[in-house]
């Protein structure tokens, strides 16, 4: 007898001391270490260095303070890692709103690539989608439109969120991103 | 008049009368009272599927203070509602959570201990009339053992949420 698995799919899985967060593995071109990058002084949230990537010059959001700063995680991990995202794989509008936004704005960085930094390691991971839950319906909307499209539990004391981080980085770009919990 | 017709008579009207019974029959609902903190509330019955304890909360970002976070029931996220925080803008230490049993929407409410299941017929029930927007979150008050218990409107507890991030 054989057992069939199916609906799996390839996430990026980042583990913090008490939560974690999945990624779709087709949003991210590759991942390397990053061992140097230049910080820069920016208006846009979360943009805080660029980096060289072969011949290309990457702007550099910091991935790890949204997490932080979001989900108030705890990580004293110094490991650094630049996720590297192919911009073009952004819907027709967010591609627009970034090249209006970003490029225009600093003309020397790639039009095609971009980098996500992060403190911990990403590991790829095949999930079954059947363990990966909407947001329940009240809250779904506003999480969704912050780049939280779900969960999944994969164990007992541990969530994982589900993140798209083209909508946090349009959201970055745009001025779109809200406050945290408020009264 | 026939025996047949006799028992027919004597049929319709104990039918009749049984009717009668069931139109004049007061009706009782079931109501499930909470402490929260020094407060006590009551939940309808049939809006509460089960009553969990201790198990983790975990926190969810971009939501107003009285949503506590997501608690996992059988691996399916449940928003959890902090009624302290929500009426006195306090937030509850407990791990009691009460599992509502709406069908759109995966919903728990946070509460420090559960007291007991009443059944308190509908005339005993005092409605409230009010328009203020902190009797809105309440159908009206029932009385147990000489207190007052108000009886939770979840409807526009949910509301709350649906303006309050309509806001946003």
């Amino acid at each position: 007898m054989t057992s069939v698995v199916y609906n799996m799919h390839e996430f990026l899985v980042l583990s913090y001391p008490e939560l974690g967060f999945i990624i779709n593995r087709d949003q991210i071109f590759a991942s390397v270490f990053l061992e140097e990058s230049q910080e820069m002084e920016s208006d846009t949230r979360y943009l805080t260095a660029q980096m060289q990537f072969n011949e290309h010059t990457l702007p550099v959001f910091d991935l790890e303070h949204y997490i932080k700063e979001v989900f108030d995680c705890q990580n004293e991990s110094l490991l650094n890692v630049a996720l590297i995202v192919d911009r073009t794989i952004f819907n027709t509008d967010n591609q627009e709103t970034y090249a209006d936004t970003i490029i225009k704005q600093y003309s020397h960085f790639s039009e095609q690539y971009l980098a996500l930094k992060v403190n911990v390691n990403a590991v790829i991971k095949g999930i079954a989608l059947s363990e990966v839950r909407l947001i329940p319906i009240g809250i779904r909307e506003v999480l969704q439109g912050q780049g939280i499209l779900g969960c999944r539990f994969p164990e007992a004391g541990l969530i994982h969120y589900w993140l798209d981080f083209e909508t946090i980085i349009i959201n970055c770009v745009s001025g779109k991103a809200i406050g945290l919990n408020k009264d | 008049m026939d025996n047949q017709e006799l028992l027919d008579n004597i049929t319709l009207r104990a039918q009749n009368e049984n009717e009668e019974q069931i139109e004049n029959a007061e009706k009782i609902n079931k109501y499930l009272i909470v402490s929260v903190k020094d407060k006590k509330y009551a939940f309808h019955a049939d809006q509460i599927r089960e009553i969990v304890m201790n198990v983790p909360l975990y926190y969810v970002p971009f939501v107003p203070h009285y949503i506590r976070g997501f608690i996992n029931r059988h691996g399916e996220p449940y928003t959890v509602f902090d009624l302290n925080a929500l009426f006195e803008k306090e937030q509850l230490d407990s791990a009691t959570f009460l599992i509502s049993k709406f069908n759109n929407d995966q919903i728990a409410f946070l509460t420090t201990s559960v007291i007991e299941i009443l059944k308190i017929p509908e005339s005993e029930v005092h409605l409230i009339t009010s328009t203020d927007e902190y009797d809105s979150f309440f159908l009206g008050a029932l009385n147990s053992k000489g207190t007052e218990i108000f009886i939770l409107n979840l409807q526009n507890i949910i509301g709350r949420l649906d303006d309050d991030l309509g806001s946003v």
